[in-house]
């Protein structure tokens, strides 16, 4: 179980649709948006990371149990407005080395074979994101998204070929990933809010070249500071072993403070 | 189920999508099999007075590497190169015996371990059978275990002629094992094939690969559904050939564990004791290639399984029967140039047994 548990920190922590920043008063309400948190704020999510606004536009985050063996950083920073759009890029480091030789293991759990050759491994997120209001408390953020990452050392093991996972982690071995993305906010009625988020990817130098992932995503803003969402994420993509999709269900509980 | 057995259970649905969707490990009662088609047609004959059939257990084209499951195995994935090497020697066995009928337990589908290598439409596409039909046994789009990652093994008939249809009957689950693991663990069944045989009316061939490992009495639950099948056919007037990999001992074996190749491991050493009369009914109503007379004169003549090549053949596990008439002294276990005139011991870690069916 605490492997399975560990894909989904997994992918949370390599920049997945779990992510959270909020902008305004409830926790988890403009995810993946050109939004930062306000200096001295904080966040933290069952899935999501824990987040700190840190002032001048610079926001800091990391999830705490994957840092532990996929060390990790990521830095978003918000360049303001231009026009009718917020403008901010983000940057994430992360060396996933460890985390992967964990999930190398024999018996349940093993998500790698346990003869798997992993060597050290190095990546680096870059995105670019910009987000506009659509009327009252809704929004649209378009996303661009590079990831390279480059390893030092023999390797041998095989990509983690399901859903959600090769997007994020074929780049280890394959080096370059992209994505674009748009990304709905609103609220629907009451305290209960609604997210969809879509994003294509293109892993050009992959033998799975391309994914499409859309997630629609329900959030019930119970306070200021907490927020519990559901989430339903649908996935079609190639893999190396041919086309395929999937429907993921997801849940968070969000806290700010 | 205990409060922490069911507490993981859950936590594992929750956390990773409660579904049947994301895993997809579940069939139906009854479902289709999936039909195949080599890329070029042979000629198949047009009328025939017998047919050979062959029924092999070739454990997904692993040849004699020891996996992680096996005593004393180190391997887990296969390199491309070396799944179509292994294939590439059950082609040539293939083409040695040139079966009319082949009937394949362990065959890989789409999975990472044999390089998603589809081993079916492989061999079809290399020997004169024309038509295949496949059923999983175990399927996941991701086995989080092992490093297994995604799998579809299963069952598969060749055939010279066209597969009109073909059904998976699922078989019972073994019950002594958690929710989360059965939801993971292999799903036994039967694979019943309609093959436009000339000159046969209404032909089924009947493909089983039986439970292992279990201790609650499920493999004399697969047995009996096996056998029941069997009947079925027969009352409705069908002609059928049944058999595979029972994954059990018939009366008249002299050595029920204990066994030279086992080790303690993974899993438990083979122990067939009290199964002595599990398969007597099949021996009693069908007719079998294996007559339980020869089998008691020389049960070594009729092994079809070691998990250790350097100890030879130690025990019957594979199993033919039919309704129609099998040809006396045309019925064997392929073991070595010796015996049946291949050496099969590289190939796998079973041995075919050929037959020859009379047309009538």
């Amino acid at each position: 179980m605490t492997s399975l548990m560990s894909i989904a920190l997994f992918a949370t922590g390599l920049g997945s649709a779990s992510a959270d920043e909020s902008v305004k008063s409830s926790p988890g309400i403009t995810h993946g948006s050109a939004h930062v948190l306000d200096e001295g704020d904080w966040e933290l999510g069952v899935y999501a990371p824990l987040r700190r606004g840190m002032g001048n536009g610079l926001e800091l985050s990391i999830h705490p149990v994957t840092a532990l063996l996929s060390p990790h950083l990521v830095a978003k920073k918000g360049w303001g407005e231009r026009g009718d759009w917020t403008v901010a890029t983000q940057h994430g480091l992360s060396v996933p080395t460890a985390m992967l030789r964990t999930l190398a293991r024999p018996g349940i759990g093993g998500i790698l074979p346990a003869d798997a050759d992993i060597p050290l491994i190095v990546a680096l997120d870059t995105r670019f994101l910009a987000s506009r209001g659509l009327g009252e408390d809704s929004w649209l953020t378009l996303s661009a998204r590079v990831t390279a990452a480059t390893s030092f050392g023999e390797e041998s093991w095989p990509t983690i070929d399901t859903a959600i996972a090769y997007t994020r982690t074929s780049v280890y071995q394959d080096h370059l990933a992209t994505a674009l993305g748009l990304q709905l906010d609103g609220p629907l009625v009451s305290r209960l809010a609604y997210r969809v988020d879509i994003d294509g990817w293109f892993l050009p130098l992959s033998e799975g070249r391309w994914a499409a992932e859309t997630r629609g995503m329900l959030a019930w803003r119970h306070s200021e500071s907490f927020t519990a969402q559901v989430s339903g994420t649908a996935v079609v993509g190639e893999y190396p072993f041919g086309t395929d999709w999937h429907l993921l269900p997801g849940f968070d509980l969000i806290w700010s403070f | 189920m205990s409060v922490r057995r069911t507490v993981t259970t859950l936590s594992i649905l929750m956390g990773t999508g409660c579904d049947g969707v994301m895993f997809r490990t579940g069939f139906d009662e009854v479902e289709d099999g999936i039909l195949y088609e080599a890329e070029e047609l042979s000629d198949a004959p047009e009328s025939v007075d017998q047919l050979v059939v062959v029924n092999y257990n070739i454990k997904y084209g692993g040849a004699r590497l020891l996996f992680f499951w096996e005593c004393n195995g180190t391997r887990y994935n296969m390199t491309q190169a070396e799944v179509t090497g292994h294939l590439d020697a059950i082609v040539d066995f293939i083409d040695f015996v040139d079966p009319d009928i082949l009937m394949l337990q362990e065959v890989d589908r789409l999975s990472v371990r044999s390089a998603y290598i589809d081993q079916v439409q492989y061999l079809l596409d290399r020997t004169d059978l024309n038509y295949g039909a496949y059923a999983s046994q175990h399927k996941a789009d991701y086995l989080p275990s092992d490093g297994m990652g995604k799998m579809d093994f299963g069952n598969a008939t060749l055939s010279r002629w066209p597969i009109s249809s073909a059904e998976r009957i699922s078989l019972p689950l073994v019950e002594q094992y958690p929710a989360y693991y059965q939801y993971f663990y292999l799903k036994r069944h039967i694979l019943d094939a309609v093959v436009e045989v000339p000159g046969i009316e209404d032909f089924h061939v009947v493909n089983t690969h039986l439970e292992a490992f279990s201790d609650d009495g499920t493999k004399e639950k697969q047995i009996d559904q096996f056998h029941g099948v069997l009947t079925d056919l027969t009352n409705s007037g069908a002609t059928w050939i049944g058999g595979g990999d029972l994954n059990s001992l018939a009366a008249g074996t002299e050595q029920w564990s204990d066994f030279a190749d086992d080790c303690p491991g993974l899993f438990d050493p083979d122990d067939y004791s009290g199964e002595e009369d599990w398969l007597d009914d099949l021996f009693g109503d069908f007719d079998s290639v294996m007559s339980l007379e020869d089998y008691a004169d020389d049960n070594s003549a009729w092994f079809s399984y070691t998990g250790d090549p350097e100890i030879g053949w130690t025990r019957t596990l594979d199993y033919l029967f039919t309704s129609g008439t099998w040809v006396d002294g045309e019925g064997m276990v392929i073991q070595s140039e010796e015996q049946g005139g291949y050496d099969t011991l590289p190939i796998s870690d079973h041995a075919p047994v050929r037959a020859v069916m009379e047309v009538e």
